[in-house]
């Protein structure tokens, strides 16, 4: 399930604490987004020879901003399911959970703004 | 072929065994997550660090929460398959988000007491292949605040960060894209090859094959010296009318005997063409033993003996490539894919080679007697078609047989007196003057399969 970048565009996700000029007024807890990818096998063979002489992997850099994006727009569609008006104090981890897959996942604190 | 059929059987049983108890295992978490979410009261998550100015803080507590689940063999495979096509994987996504409530869970549970925990942060390890590892770390804070009812603050499967999939249709359109990936990169390295093999020129074959051949030789001749029914077969080959052997003329041919029972024939690069004793008990006449010599010369035309050595090279370094060495299925899998596409080119080298040896036979002997009996013999051992046979990379020798003897009826060839192979033989030992007449007398003496070194 993707959800509409419009959604993604209307709440505004922070790695901060706080919305600036806004008062937050409840705390409605934790919510995450995560996305598990893996890239097609050709862009593997290119990122192998890659390997062999250094440089940017473009083909790997695209699978994580997609990945990236694709988990925070699931967080927003999750504070979305809670009637948030904001998430603060996002963070992003990584891990490799399958054999050539990556996950990425953002979690950070749902809240409702005065 | 039978050895591309056990382990698959074997594997798929596994394969099988796999899917039931990771979805077993799954639909177990999958509850006891939910009974265990319900039991908690509800407490403050917080990922920011900090600490509410509502509350009166009695004491806090660095609080963590781990968890290590295995992926199974099946949800492995399809990664594997994932990465054909690139995407979303389905499977995992459910996976790790149960991983992550399991680590709240678990957090939740060492911080009992606490109202908030605040300052989680979410990291995992990288403990082996196919683990997916979560470590979830926060600060409790014990304070004077209880909260009552309200939402619980654990994280239920809400339909927002798995995509909801058939494992098994995913399992299947996977399947489908990676066996016609493979079936695309299989031919087309095959065409590749061929290419290559044509552009090598026979001297150029003829000296890299030089340096390596004197082993296989030094095994089955002493001191290098031909055998009286290797001489016999080099002496056939080398009456054949030049203008009939085509681009094959540049090779120097040289005939080795090899003592099995099997009855075979092989055309090894750099012209030395290998006979197996089983195929000379096979065959009767002197024209069905050049039907099976003048088939190997086709396979020089065509360069096929290159063809094949450099599709093996290929098809090794694609599947290195392409799946690491541990993806035991894969790798089986993919066997499959290569098996169709070596049969087809195979099958056509076969054909093309079987109409040289009809050319030759007729510009040695004027007719195309017994082009087809060796096919026609091998057809009976090997019995009525199978499913075997439809893989196998040798077209049916019945099928050889009736296409042989409609191309001779199409071309009107006409069709002669078959030499016997005995008295062949013999004349060649006379007329080379390496026995007498008078040692005739003791034909079976001179068998060509037994009279040897």
């Amino acid at each position: 399930m993707t959800h509409s970048p419009n959604a993604a565009a209307e709440m505004a996700a922070v790695t901060i604490s706080h919305i600036p000029g806004r008062e937050i007024t409840e705390n409605l807890g934790i919510v995450f987004g995560s996305s598990v990818r893996s890239r097609n096998f050709l862009f593997d063979i290119f990122a192998m020879l890659k390997n062999l002489f250094g440089g940017e992997v473009r083909s790997y850099t695209r699978l994580l901003e997609d990945a990236q994006q694709e988990a925070t727009s699931r967080l927003i569609a999750q504070a979305q399911k809670l009637d948030a008006d904001a998430v603060v104090d996002v963070h992003f981890a990584t891990s490799q959970v399958a054999y050539k897959a990556a996950e990425i996942f953002a979690y950070g604190t749902a809240v409702r703004l005065k | 072929m039978e050895d591309l059929f056990l382990p698959g059987i074997a594997l798929t049983i596994l394969i099988g065994i796999a899917y039931i108890t990771g979805r077993l295992a799954d639909g177990a978490h999958e509850r006891a997550l939910r009974r265990d979410e319900a039991l908690l009261p509800h407490q403050y998550l917080d990922s920011g660090d900090a600490v509410p100015d509502d509350i009166t803080l009695h004491d806090s507590k660095l609080v963590t929460g781990k968890v290590v689940i295995a992926e199974d063999r099946f949800r492995n495979l399809l990664a594997r398959l994932r990465i054909f096509v690139g995407g979303r994987l389905a499977a995992h996504e459910a996976t790790v988000t149960r991983a992550k409530r399991e680590a709240i869970l678990r957090l939740r549970t060492n911080a009992k007491g606490a109202s908030h925990i605040i300052g989680l942060r979410f990291d995992s390890a990288e403990l082996g292949r196919g683990m997916i590892e979560v470590i979830v770390s926060g600060t409790a804070l014990y304070t004077d605040h209880r909260p009552t009812g309200g939402r619980p603050s654990a994280l239920p499967d809400d339909g927002v960060n798995i995509s909801h999939r058939n494992l098994l249709a995913e399992f299947a359109s996977g399947s489908i894209a990676f066996l016609l990936i493979c079936w695309g990169i299989y031919t087309a390295s095959g065409l590749a090859v061929e290419w290559a093999a044509n552009s090598i020129s026979v001297q150029e074959e003829v000296a890299i094959w030089s340096e390596l051949e004197p082993g296989l030789i030094a095994e089955h001749r002493e001191d290098y010296e031909r055998s009286l029914p290797e001489r016999y077969l080099l002496d056939l080959v080398n009456s054949i009318p030049k203008e009939a052997i085509g681009p094959a003329k540049d090779y120097d041919f040289d005939v080795l005997i090899i003592p099995d029972d099997s009855p075979n024939a092989a055309a090894l690069p750099g012209g030395l063409m290998l006979v197996h004793t089983g195929m000379l008990e096979l065959v009767d006449t002197e024209n069905e033993l050049l039907s099976i010599l003048g088939h190997e010369i086709g396979h020089y035309n065509g360069r096929d003996h290159l063809e094949g050595i450099g599709r093996e090279v290929v098809g090794v370094a694609l599947s290195a490539m392409m799946f690491q060495t541990d993806a035991v299925l894969t790798t089986w899998a993919a066997s499959w894919p290569k098996l169709l596409a070596d049969r087809d080119y195979s099958r056509s080298q076969e054909l093309d080679a079987d109409d040289w040896s009809l050319r030759i036979l007729m510009a040695k002997y004027g007719h195309v007697a017994e082009a087809s009996t060796t096919f026609a013999k091998l057809g009976q051992l090997q019995g009525d078609r199978s499913l075997l046979d439809y893989l196998s990379t040798h077209p049916h020798p019945r099928d050889r047989v009736e296409r042989l003897e409609d191309m001779a009826r199409e071309q009107g060839l006409p069709i002669g007196e078959p030499v016997d192979l005995q008295i062949a033989f013999e004349n060649f030992l006379l007329r080379t003057g390496e026995i007498p007449a008078s040692a005739l007398e003791d034909r079976h003496q001179f068998n060509l399969t037994n009279t040897g070194h």
